[in-house]
């Protein structure tokens, strides 16, 4: 057992397969009782990561802890201490959700699991539908069902792979209250997502492209690192016979982004864009300067990486 | 229909089989395997039946009658007995399927005209029509033999000997006394196995098996409740067509029913984990449900239910032993009809222990890899 403040805390983890590093030399620590999001491409290996941390499988390099337990001698004890929701569904859909909370409860050994059971219900807003068939609820709902699942041994660390994929804004949006209040009781969680939305209601986040670590931090630290600035163009303002494509020969817009009705130009030296803007489309355009979002700051990393998604 | 477009759908369906190669093998390479097999091993026609013999008379001419009746190529002669309660023993343990008695003043009461009797007793419990054939077939020798002993006695049209036979086991050919509990043993089988791919593939594609795996749950103990609880639903099923068989059959349990449970169990255990080790090395549900029907072919032509497994070749009869449903169908069989007991099925039960304990050494070196 590791005893420290961080509730995972890992130096140099590398794992291969094939011979090729999925996860190359990642260190990170993440401090208990926050919100923590792994961001990424797909095939970065996140996926990996997380199986490492969860103590599914063990790292070929490298050394750490995981709730204060080793990751290559303490995978038994880590299994216990994590609650886990998996991106797919993967409870038993034949299984009413008491029943399914039920068998959870026992594989743990609960205490008081009646007790426990319903107060988890109340708490997750799922007593009105205890005696459905999971396979019949709909995706917000079984997100929810999956999380009081995860969270019935009261584990000190929840890790989530992906938990808003394919679910409804207002599912998001109670899941996420969910686990906002399960930070403000102690408990830690590390979640994947690729919303930036998502990204951004994390206290820390780590962002790692095909097994490389680039950069970890809370967003603010990460987009002050990033040097970025952003001018955001209003894509009326632009006349029809200087088209936004011509954006686009700007050298110095490092990342051109497109959201509804305004184009988001980024780069580091805000003074030179700003000049070759003028000079293209003169006075015509009405623009305004933003700060940078964490898109454009991960797109920068992976082209200043030279990583091609 | 529009062609154009079916034919790119027909391209589309080729490209994705090229793109899967385990179950192109699994349809076309296994097939064509399994063909040859049909080919060489089954012989429809009674071929070197396992024959007991007990001959109290040797003479020239009991020598004839034996060299006529190996020549038949009907019956092979593997064991010699003192008395007939040792053969009797043979058949009940499934070693012999005839067995031929020679009297004692055999060549004495041929030379003087007087017609001995040669006792023919077959096993009509396992494959009653092909035995049949052959035991018939010796009838022919009475006209064919000792043409110049009957020449001395002037009897050159009748035969010398009656041959007496006797059915053992299933004396009026009653089809169900020895198809029934073959049936059982053949469809318990397709059953659990079919069940477990199915079973692991649910568990596979929902990602409960990775779940679970987060949980205190060690994987053997997941696997272990799988095969219990299938198992336990193999033996419900046999339970209940059993008790079937005895309503509507009338057939009865001559032998240990211990015995008969407890192999069963265990035969259910063993194809139990045939077809979890069936998924383990699939990829796909497609590729698990081909590659089972191998063993099921394999079954069917060389587990002796089908097709008598005496007039194989030698290294069919090889394959045949290493089945475990060639020694489940001889124990049900045995317990069923001929009324073994839990000592008598013993040797029976060591080839299900030891099958079982390769599929679990195969199972774990796959998924230790």
């Amino acid at each position: 057992m590791c005893a420290n403040q961080y509730i995972i805390d890992i130096e140099n983890v590398t794992k291969y397969y094939n011979h090729k590093a999925v996860v190359d030399k990642v260190s990170i620590k993440i401090p208990k009782g926050i919100i923590c999001g792994l961001l990424g491409p797909n095939g970065s290996g996140k996926t990996t990561l997380m199986r490492i941390l969860c103590g599914l499988i063990k790292p070929d390099a490298g050394s750490g802890c995981c709730c204060g337990y080793d990751l290559i001698k303490g995978t038994k004890d880590i299994k216990g201490k994590i609650g886990y929701v998996p991106q797919k569904f993967s409870l038993f859909a034949q299984l009413t959700v008491y029943e399914n909370l039920d068998f959870i409860a026992k594989i743990y050994g609960c205490a008081n699991r009646e007790k426990t059971i319903s107060e988890l219900m109340e708490k997750f807003h799922l007593t009105k539908y205890k005696d459905y068939l999971t396979a019949v609820l709909s995706g917000g709902w079984k997100q929810r069902l999956a999380i009081a699942i995860a969270f019935i041994h009261n584990p000190p660390l929840l890790v989530l792979d992906e938990p808003g994929t394919g679910i409804d804004p207002q599912s998001r949006y109670n899941i996420w209250q969910h686990l906002e209040e399960l930070t403000n009781h102690g408990t830690s969680v590390f979640l994947t997502t690729h919303y930036f939305d998502e990204a951004e209601k994390c206290s820390m986040l780590i962002y790692l492209a095909y097994g490389t670590l680039l950069t970890t931090g809370t967003k603010n630290e990460i987009v002050e690192r990033s040097d970025l600035k952003t001018i955001c163009i209003k894509k009326k303002s632009i006349p029809e016979y200087l088209p936004k494509t011509l954006l686009q020969t700007i050298g110095p817009i490092e990342v051109l982004l497109e959201r509804g009705d305004e184009i988001y130009a980024t780069g580091t030296n805000i003074d030179h864009m700003l000049k070759e803007i003028h000079g293209i489309y003169a006075n015509k355009i009405e623009y305004t300067i933003e700060q940078t979002q964490l898109e454009e700051c991960f797109i920068h990393l992976l082209e200043k990486n030279n990583i091609k998604t | 229909m529009n062609y154009k477009r079916l034919l790119i759908l027909i391209r589309k369906e080729f490209i994705l089989i090229r793109r899967d190669p385990g179950a192109l093998i699994a349809i076309i390479i296994f097939p064509l395997i399994t063909l040859a097999l049909y080919a060489y091993a089954i012989e429809l026609k009674p071929k070197n039946l396992s024959t007991a013999l007990l001959l109290n008379d040797y003479s020239l001419q009991t020598q004839q009658f034996l060299t006529a009746i190996e020549n038949t190529q009907y019956f092979k002669i593997k064991y010699i007995v003192r008395n007939e309660s040792e053969a009797e023993d043979l058949m009940r343990k499934s070693k012999i399927k005839v067995f031929i008695k020679i009297p004692n003043n055999f060549t004495s009461d041929l030379l003087k005209g007087i017609r001995p009797e040669i006792l023919v007793v077959a096993d009509s419990l396992d494959q009653p029509a092909i035995i049949s054939q052959a035991v018939s077939s010796l009838e022919q020798l009475k006209q064919l033999l000792y043409t110049d002993i009957r020449a001395n006695i002037n009897k050159p049209s009748e035969s010398l000997f009656n041959i007496v036979i006797h059915n053992k086991y299933n004396p009026e050919f009653k089809t169900e006394t020895f198809l029934i509990p073959g049936v059982i043993v053949f469809i318990v089988m397709l059953m659990v196995m079919q069940l477990m791919i199915n079973v692991s593939f649910r568990d596979r594609d929902a990602g409960t098996y990775e779940f679970l795996q987060i949980t205190p749950i060690q994987p053997e103990e997941n696997l272990v409740s799988l095969i219990v609880s299938y198992v336990m639903l193999g033996m419900l099923w046999v339970t209940m067509a059993i008790c079937l068989s005895l309503i509507l059959f009338d057939l009865k349990i001559t032998g240990s029913i211990l015995g008969l449970f407890v192999s069963l169990t265990l035969y259910v255990m063993a194809e139990t984990m045939l077809g979890l080790l069936i998924a383990e090395y699939s990829k796909t549900m497609l590729e698990g449900n081909e590659y089972s029907k191998t063993p099921i072919m394999i079954y069917i032509v060389f587990s002796g239910f089908f097709y008598p497994t005496d007039s194989m070749p030698s290294w069919a009869k090889i394959i045949s032993e290493c089945l475990p449903m060639s020694h489940q169908l001889r124990i049900t069989k045995g317990i069923f009809g001929k009324g073994e007991s839990f000592i008598d099925i013993l040797p029976e039960l060591l080839p299900i222990v030891i099958f079982i304990i390769i599929i679990t050494w195969l199972f774990k070196m796959h998924i230790r890899k």
